[in-house]
C-alpha cells in the first residue's frame, strides 16, 4: 500500500468512524430534547376568566388524555352530569404550532346513560416554553346530532416538570 | 504487524461498524414507516347493541379508558366507574389482546374512606380494520365485589378512531 493510498483508506475510516458517532450523537438529542416549542408532556392548563382548569398529557404518538374541572355543558339540563376525561388526537401544523382535537363524555349517573358528548377543537401555539390554546367546543346527542356550538375560548399554562420528594 | 496492515484493520473495523450502525437505524426506519395500521391512537367506541360508549387511548407504554355506561353491582346508586386502566398487545395480524382494570366507586360511602365497591377487569380481542380507521371487538368483563363473589358480563364493540380535525 502507498503512502497515498494509506492516507485514503484512513481518511474513510475516520469519515465512517465520524458518521456513526453523528448519528448517535443526533440520537441522543432527539432523547433529550430540551426545545421549548414541543408539545408532547402534561401541561397545566387554566382557561382566562374562569376558574376552570386541565391537566392535558400529549403523547408522542399523536394521542392526548386530560382531565379538567368543567362543569358539564347541557343545552337540556338532564341532572347532574358527570364529565368524562377527554381523549383525542395531535399533529404539527407550523413552527410551535399545533392541532388538536378531543372527545369528553357526559354521563347521567341517575341512568347510567350517555347523556351528550362533546368535542374539542384547539390551535395550540408554543411560545418559550408557554401553551397558548384558541379552541371552539361542540355539544352533540348521543346520535351525533350537534345540539351546540361554542367558540371563543382560550387556555393557557406550562408544562408539569417533575420534582421529586426533597 | 505492519502499518498498512494496521490502517486496513481500521478501515476495515471502520466499515464494519458503519454497517452496524446503519442497520440499526434502517431497522428503527423500518418500524417507523411500518404501513400496517397501527392501534395506537384514540378511539370512540360503543357497546354494540346499547347506548353506551367508550373513549381509549392507546399508547405504547398501554390503555387509558373513560366510560359513560352504569356500573355492574348490585349496590343501590348511584355509583360511578373510574377510569380504565391497562395494557396491550398484538396477537396476529391486526388482532390485538387488552387488559383493562377499573373501580366501580361508591361516593354515598365518602365519609368513611371505604368508597370502592368493586373492581372490573376488562379482556377483550380487538381486531382493526385494513385501513386502521375502525375496529371491532369481543369482550369479557368479571366484576370482583368487595364482599365477595364475582360478576360476568361479556359483550361486543365498535370503534371509530378521533382524528385532528384542525380549526379552520
Amino acid at each position: 500500500m502507498t503512502r497515498h493510498q494509506s492516507t485514503t483508506v484512513l481518511l474513510a475510516a475516520v469519515t465512517a468512524f465520524a458518521l456513526f458517532a453523528d448519528a448517535h450523537v443526533v440520537r441522543v438529542s432527539a432523547a433529550g430534547d430540551g426545545n421549548s416549542d414541543k408539545l408532547p408532556g402534561t401541561w397545566a392548563l387554566t382557561v382566562p376568566g374562569t376558574p376552570f382548569r386541565i391537566n392535558r398529557t400529549f403523547f408522542a404518538n399523536g394521542t392526548n388524555v386530560d382531565a379538567s374541572t368543567f362543569t358539564p355543558i347541557a343545552p337540556i339540563a338532564s341532572g347532574d352530569l358527570i364529565v368524562s376525561d377527554g381523549h383525542g388526537a395531535w399533529e404539527r401544523i407550523g413552527h410551535g404550532r399545533y392541532a388538536v382535537t378531543l372527545i369528553f363524555l357526559q354521563l347521567n349517573p341517575a341512568t347510567g346513560f350517555l347523556d351528550t358528548y362533546g368535542k374539542v377543537r384547539e390551535t395550540v401555539r408554543i411560545e418559550n416554553g408557554v401553551y397558548h390554546g384558541v379552541f371552539e367546543t361542540d355539544i352533540f346527542a348521543p346520535d351525533g346530532t350537534l345540539r351546540l356550538h361554542l367558540t371563543g375560548g382560550t387556555t393557557e399554562g406550562t408544562l408539569i416538570p417533575a420534582e421529586p420528594a426533597s | 504487524m505492519s502499518v498498512s496492515r494496521q490502517v486496513r484493520l481500521l478501515a476495515v473495523t471502520s466499515a464494519i461498524g458503519l454497517a452496524l450502525a446503519l442497520s440499526v437505524g434502517s431497522g428503527v426506519a423500518i418500524a417507523d414507516h411500518d404501513d400496517s395500521p397501527k392501534l395506537e391512537g384514540s378511539w370512540m367506541i360503543t357497546i354494540t347493541g346499547t347506548p353506551f360508549k367508550i373513549l381509549r387511548t392507546f399508547t405504547d407504554g398501554g390503555v387509558v379508558d373513560a366510560y359513560a355506561f352504569p356500573p355492574i353491582t348490585p349496590t343501590p346508586g348511584p355509583l360511578i366507574n373510574s377510569g380504565g386502566h391497562g395494557n396491550w398487545k398484538k396477537i396476529g395480524p391486526r388482532t390485538f389482546a387488552v387488559t383493562v382494570k377499573y373501580f366501580q366507586l361508591n361516593p354515598q360511602l365518602n365519609s368513611t374512606f371505604q368508597i370502592l365497591d368493586s373492581l372490573g377487569t376488562v379482556r377483550e380481542t380487538v381486531v382493526l380494520s385494513k385501513d386502521g380507521q375502525s375496529y371491532t371487538s369481543v369482550f369479557q368483563t368479571v366484576v370482583e365485589l368487595s364482599g365477595g363473589g364475582i360478576i360476568p358480563n361479556a359483550g361486543a364493540t365498535t370503534a371509530t378512531r378521533i382524528n385532528v380535525e384542525p380549526l379552520p
